[in-house]
């Protein structure tokens, strides 16, 4: 992708943790890039690194036990891992922003919604008190609660009202980017159809650009205009999101695909993908998915795959990408 | 209206923990050996004059009789006079009740001024040198003894280096030195408890948010964990004053203070029945009436339990 | 195939002492009745807080109801003594959502397999024997028995939950969310493992779940619950094709991806605006309204005025709504 039209661009980033005296490699080189007014979704189970990635963009990553072993985060232009800790900071909540999913966890208990909205007008945007809380007000409304929200404290609201009120805050410097971190998965099925749309309209709005981070594939397609599959730390997939949906490449999409339940499958078997996740600690050369692959054969486990572009920036990692065989 | 319910609960549960103290002191003070009216006439008077003074004291007649008379009385607030004096203990309690409060009080104050701090620092800072002065420190505070330590600051303050005066309360110096003595030791509980606390809510998430917005990190900690920290910090405290008001007494000792506390001991040296009754039963309800104020200071700071 | 289970008018009140000694009843099951068939596959769908677990947990008088008849096999629950209840329990078992928090950290896997039988006081062979039985059948190695569950994944954890609930030999087990703290890839391991065994072994399962996907995949009869009480109920395909209460169409058109996607076609939901929403939760607090009416575009004055109750539409589908005309 290129990197200047892009707003974010990951670039073989590679990221390593280490327990006592292991080391394990959590991001294989991971390479992503989201479009100004675009939402990109970030599909992955859990141990697959998607939680890793959009805290080293912010560069909230604990460092130690954490170690960014190399790669490029491009944002605007810059490379956000050349940034000095106050350079950094002076991007976050004001460039880019981000929305996490617990919200009764992530907002503090202490304060009213008002005044964890107020204080990032005034850090940031330079605001006076007066103004700052207008502003807040109309941010309030704008993510569709009532005014008087502001003076409310966190646990008085409901779980959809906490998310709404931590997209206020995220939103409330005018921030060119948006990571949202499993933003609906705490929240009921009705609710988070809700704050999708809520997403959806802040980001035409305002020509964001979102990376919306989930475990469902479903609920990205819902939203995303493009989707990237992650898988053991390296994306494995990434298209246009029809394209996606209509032309699996990847065995893992396509296993992921056909393993979600839902009535038309009534009566028919899930598919399966046998083992599990694979430990960071213990991939070897080849290609991370080998081992629980119906396809794979012997190059597989000695090299990685490296990326094929088809049609439409229709990207794969796989030697046998689009290999249709029997589920 | 559940404030109000909440309110009259805990008076009750005040009321109630006043009289089963009182009769657990009454019982057991004329349990253990000693005669006031031994003490008062002396070891070496006579039988006869000895039994007349119990007659005039009311410790002849049995034992539920003078219980039942004792309940009559407390009921009324009137906790009797001074076997030994003939003062009315009440008036006795409430005029040197000042000094002991104010030496809980300072003691408390200059406990949570080092302490506090400290321990917020220690947090911040964990592992730094700070903290491991922190440390050194609270384990010296819980290990000394308050009445040792003020013993060895009269030692080398007022003798040594004769700064501080030895003994009497007239001027604000005299309260120093046994403010620090009360206070150091804990001191020492508070820090721990502010340090665990503050590490507590810095890896809470919301901290991760604070990040997030871009917030300093002399925000983040002094703003966004400080509040949460302090919260438990409230109730520690009003538990550490009801340990202050018992160390008071000791320390008075030590410095030669006129406050609740020596009167307190020389009335148990004498046995003094009366004397002992009543301060017992009313530091018992000084006591809860602290912990009760605490409980609603707590109510009040967190917005959790305010608002519900 | 008769019923094995059959509840009537189960509800369960939690009572909650104030600060001051006040008494508040919150209703957490509301008259709920449900007949579940032999061998069959009954789904209960739900959001938070809807009342489904605690019902699970009353029907198997784990958490007893406040009121209402549980019927297991023709024998009344309620009226056996504590002794014979106890003989009852390993007819019927439980299989629980967090696998983390299901088995106990101390006991090994060979432990937490053989506790039930312990207690039925089954001779230690057979035990062994089962226990190797079992937990081939839930597809994990030998090899773990004496292992600790911080060793095992998620998923490996959920199996060999199932593995203990199927150890003394169940006839019904209660399913609560099992799934929902797992990948999606072994969710599927999990439902095709737990599909085979109800074949196998002809059992009957309460499938608690607030994944309608899920349910309708696994289920072959439905029941919608909305604060406490049954809005709906029906056979899998009738409530996939004619979903009838406002509020099982709103959780259908909440699916992501679109209930094209459950075969369902297009449904107009309309939303209320906050005003009107605010104003009929002030009416509701009379309490004898529909439950829904705050939220449900259909609601009218009928429906601010009394609860509405379940009526049949059509052969073994009932539902709970004022404004559609049933069929008798």
């Amino acid at each position: 992708m290129d990197r200047m039209v892009s707003l974010v661009s990951i670039e073989d980033l590679r990221v390593a943790f280490s327990f006592g005296n292991k080391e394990a490699t959590v991001l294989r080189g991971m390479n992503l890039s989201v479009l100004k007014n675009e939402i990109h979704g970030l599909v992955g189970e859990s141990g697959s690194g998607k939680t890793v990635t959009s805290t080293c963009i912010m560069r909230l990553l604990p460092i130690p036990p954490a170690k960014i072993l190399s790669g490029h985060i491009y944002f605007d232009g810059k490379d956000l891992l050349s940034l000095s800790g106050e350079q950094m900071r002076t991007y976050r909540g004001r460039r880019i922003a981000m929305i996490f999913q617990e919200p009764a966890k992530y907002l503090n208990p202490a304060f009213k919604i008002g005044e964890q909205i107020i204080e990032m007008l005034m850090l940031h945007m330079k605001m006076h008190k007066q103004s700052a809380c207008k502003r807040a007000i109309e941010l309030l409304k704008l993510v569709g609660l009532d005014e008087k929200v502001i003076d409310k404290y966190p646990h008085e609201l409901s779980g959809g009202m906490k998310q709404r009120a931590m997209i206020a805050m995220a939103i409330s410097c005018d921030p060119d980017f948006l990571i949202a971190d499993e933003p609906t998965t705490a929240l009921d099925v009705t609710l988070q159809i809700q704050i999708l749309a809520l997403l959806k309209k802040l980001k035409d709005m305002k020509k964001l650009g979102v990376l919306f981070i989930s475990h469902d594939l479903h609920l990205v397609s819902e939203i995303a205009d493009r989707v990237s599959v992650i898988y053991a730390g390296r994306i494995v997939e990434s298209a246009v999101k029809e394209d996606l949906f209509k032309n699996p490449l990847h065995p893992y999409t396509r296993l992921l695909m056909h393993s979600i339940p839902d009535a038309k499958k009534k009566g028919s078997r899930l598919a399966t993908i046998p083992g599990q996740v694979p430990d960071a600690a213990e991939i070897g050369n080849g290609c991370a998915f080998a081992n629980r692959c119906p396809i794979a054969k012997e190059g597989c486990f000695a090299d990685i795959p490296g990326y094929v572009e088809y049609e439409n920036e229709h990207t794969v990692a796989c030697y046998y990408a689009g290999k249709i065989w029997e589920i | 209206m559940d404030l109000i319910r909440f309110i009259t609960r805990r008076f009750l549960r005040l009321i109630l923990t006043a009289f089963i103290i009182a009769t657990i002191v009454f019982f057991v003070i004329r349990v253990i050996p000693g005669d006031p009216a031994l003490v008062i006439a002396g070891i070496d008077a006579n039988p006869a004059d000895v039994q007349a003074i119990r007659v005039r004291l009311g410790t002849d007649r049995p034992l539920l009789v003078q219980y039942g008379d004792f309940l009559w009385h407390i009921a009324r607030l009137d906790f009797g006079n001074s076997m030994i004096s003939g003062e009315p203990v009440l008036k006795l309690i409430l005029e040197r009740f000042p000094l002991t409060l104010k030496l809980a009080i300072f003691g408390i104050a200059f406990s949570i001024v080092i302490a506090v701090p400290l321990g917020v620092l220690s947090a911040v800072k964990r592992w730094s040198a700070w903290d491991y002065f922190g440390l050194v420190l609270s384990q010296l505070g819980m290990a000394i003894p308050s009445f040792w330590f003020g013993i060895i600051l009269l030692l080398i303050f007022a003798i040594k280096i004769p700064i501080f005066p030895l003994f009497g309360s007239e001027t604000f110096a005299h309260y120093i030195l046994p403010i620090v003595s009360l206070g150091f030791g804990r001191a020492a509980i508070i820090l721990r408890h502010t340090r665990a606390s503050m590490v507590e809510e810095l890896s809470k998430e919301y901290i991760i948010t604070a990040r997030a917005k871009g917030l300093t990190e002399r925000m983040v900690k002094y703003k966004h964990a400080l509040k949460n920290a302090l919260l438990p910090i409230i109730t520690v405290t009003s538990i550490e004053l009801g340990y202050m008001l018992g160390g008071a007494i000791i320390i008075e000792q030590v410095f030669s203070m006129p406050g609740l506390g020596r009167l307190f001991l020389s009335g148990i040296y004498q046995r003094d029945f009366p004397i002992i009754q009543g301060g017992v039963v009313f530091v018992a309800i000084l006591f809860s009436s602290i912990n009760f104020i605490a409980d609603i200071l707590y109510s009040i700071a967190n917005p959790k339990i305010r608002l519900n | 195939m008769g019923n094995l289970i059959e509840t009537k008018d189960i509800t369960k009140i939690y009572r909650s002492r104030g600060l001051g000694g006040s008494k508040h009843g919150f209703k957490a099951v509301d008259c709920v009745s449900l007949t579940i068939r032999k061998q069959s596959i009954f789904g209960l769908v739900g959001e938070s807080g809807c009342g489904k677990t605690t019902f699970g947990r009353a029907l198997m008088y784990l958490d007893p109801p406040t009121s209402g008849s549980v019927v297991f096999d023709d024998v009344s629950l309620g009226s056996l003594k504590p002794k014979e209840l106890r003989r009852f329990r390993n007819r019927m078992q439980i299989v629980f959502q967090d696998p983390n928090s299901s088995l106990d950290p101390k006991m090994s896997i060979y432990d937490s397999l053989s506790e039930g039988m312990v207690n039925l006081k089954i001779p230690r062979e057979q035990r062994d024997r089962k226990v190797n039985n079992l937990i081939n059948l839930v597809g994990i190695s030998k090899t773990y028995l004496h292992r600790f569950p911080h060793e095992l994944s998620g998923g490996q954890k959920q199996r060999i939950g199932i593995a203990r609930a199927l150890s003394v030999d169940p006839d019904f087990l209660v399913l609560d969310e099992p799934t929902s703290n797992l990948d999606v890839s072994i969710q599927a391991q999990i439902i095709n493992l737990l599909l085979d065994l109800k074949n196998e072994f002809g059992l009957t399962y309460l499938f608690i779940s607030h994944d309608l996907n899920l349910v309708s995949y696994m289920c072959d009869e439905i029941a919608v619950m909305f604060k406490g009480r049954i809005v709906e109920k029906a056979k899998t395909e009738q409530l996939i094709s004619k979903p009838s209460h406002p509020y099982t169409q709103r959780l259908l058109s909440s699916i992501p991806g679109g209930p094209q996607r459950i075969g369902v076609s297009c449904l107009n939901i309309e939303d209320l605006d906050e005003k009107t929403i605010k104003e009929r939760q002030e009416h509701e607090k009379s309490r004898s309204a529909c439950l829904y009416y705050s939220q449900c575009p259909m609601g009218d004055a009928e429906c601010s005025l009394s609860a509405p109750s379940l009526r049949e539409l059509s052969g073994g589908h009932v539902v709970s709504c004022h404004k559609i005309r049933t069929g008798k």
